[in-house]
């Protein structure tokens, strides 16, 4: 096969990926949102990520008496955790609505999960049963455990996530 | 655009970026939230702060003949991560070279190599990384059970079709549809199933 210099390679595989798989701009806030989660991301730890690297480059600036480029410092506002002392009433107002909704969200997550998709109905088919338990009834059973464990998944996995 | 005007929203950005590397690494066979590129240790968090860094402080710059931010962006980083690989690719291949051609003062001393000299058995080799044979047939096997992803690899590697709207015209559907088909692509790549094809080993090692 011909050999080909490595960019030209590399050009070759990009655009083989951007047919196959889109181009980044094709990945947007939700699908980004929902591929991160399925992965294990943390996306508070990223921006906490993101804003340490941008505040130590910002530095040099400080030091060396420059103003911040425009981008890095609305980087740096954007980024600011949520766990900074806030700089002025602005800032403590917007943690302060920022920790209401994450409290408000948490309390809707713990709610849904509370509450079942379906009506809660009393079986008491099992309780004085006297018979070995029939296929149908294993069926039944198991079907009420799968349905426990997911919910039990779920609830760890909004848990791991809001961490 | 950001809550603060003309800004762009870096919060959004940081995750469809670290989304998109996701799916970059899991192309080069390097999955999940803990993939690092071997022999680095750069994560994928690593390229996206990086990426992130330099729009800041102006070292890429966005101009709108070039796409959309996010695809600036996401190109900048996806070279990086490919430049990284085949960077480590040169150096092992010329540690590689030095210790076969010390093979026999190695025996006779029983110098252990590096550890890095090691093959890597749990991480894909990156000498392969810009293979593009060996990079389609990987893609051809992760899709093989399924008809309608198959149509679209088929489209893009043996029609040599790239744009949704030639793809969507010979496998006659719509645009939309072979940009769902796309979408799932990305899925399955990013549940693991091209991740979990390993490469073929005989060639690195």
């Amino acid at each position: 096969m011909k050999k080909r210099r490595p960019e030209e390679a590399r050009n070759r595989i990009n655009r083989l990926s951007e047919a196959l798989f889109g181009e980044p701009e094709e990945i947007d806030e939700k699908e980004a949102g929902q591929t991160l989660s399925e992965a294990g991301f943390d996306t508070d730890a990223l921006n906490d990520r993101v804003y340490k690297r941008l505040y130590a480059e910002a530095q040099q600036y400080w030091k060396a008496q420059k103003d911040l480029p425009p981008l890095l410092k609305s980087a740096l506002e954007q980024l600011r955790p949520l766990s900074a002392p806030p700089r002025n009433e602005s800032e403590l107002v917007h943690q302060a609505k920022a920790g209401v909704e994450r409290i408000v969200e948490k309390a809707k997550l713990l709610a849904s999960a509370l509450l079942l998709d379906t009506p809660l109905t009393f079986a008491e088919s099992f309780r004085n049963k006297k018979q070995p338990l029939t296929d149908a009834d294993r069926k039944s059973l198991d079907t009420v455990q799968e349905q426990l464990k997911e919910k039990i998944e779920r609830l760890k996995g909004h848990d791991g996530k809001s961490k | 655009m950001s809550e603060q005007g003309n800004y762009p929203d870096f919060k959004g950005l940081t995750k469809r970026l670290t989304a998109y590397g996701l799916v970059v690494f899991a192309e080069f066979s390097l999955g999940g939230k803990d993939a690092v590129i071997p022999g680095t240790g750069l994560s994928i968090e690593d390229f996206v702060e990086k990426t992130l860094m330099e729009y800041a402080i102006g070292r890429i710059k966005h101009h709108k003949s070039r796409g959309s931010l996010m695809t600036v962006l996401g190109t900048a980083m996806r070279n990086d991560i490919i430049d990284a690989l085949r960077k480590k690719s040169h150096e092992r291949e010329e540690s590689r070279a030095a210790i076969s051609s010390n093979e026999d003062i190695e025996s006779k001393e029983d110098v252990k190599p590096a550890l890095d000299d090691y093959p890597q058995s749990l991480f894909p080799d990156p000498s392969s990384v810009l293979d593009e044979d060996e990079y389609c047939e990987r893609v051809r096997e992760s899709v093989d059970d399924e008809p309608a992803l198959k149509e679209v690899v088929e489209a893009v590697l043996d029609l040599q079709l790239y744009k949704p709207e030639e793809i969507a015209d010979a496998l006659g559907t719509s645009a939309d549809d072979i940009q769902n088909r796309k979408k799932r692509l990305r899925r399955r790549l990013c549940t693991g199933e091209l991740i979990n094809i390993p490469r073929k080993k005989a060639k690195s090692l």
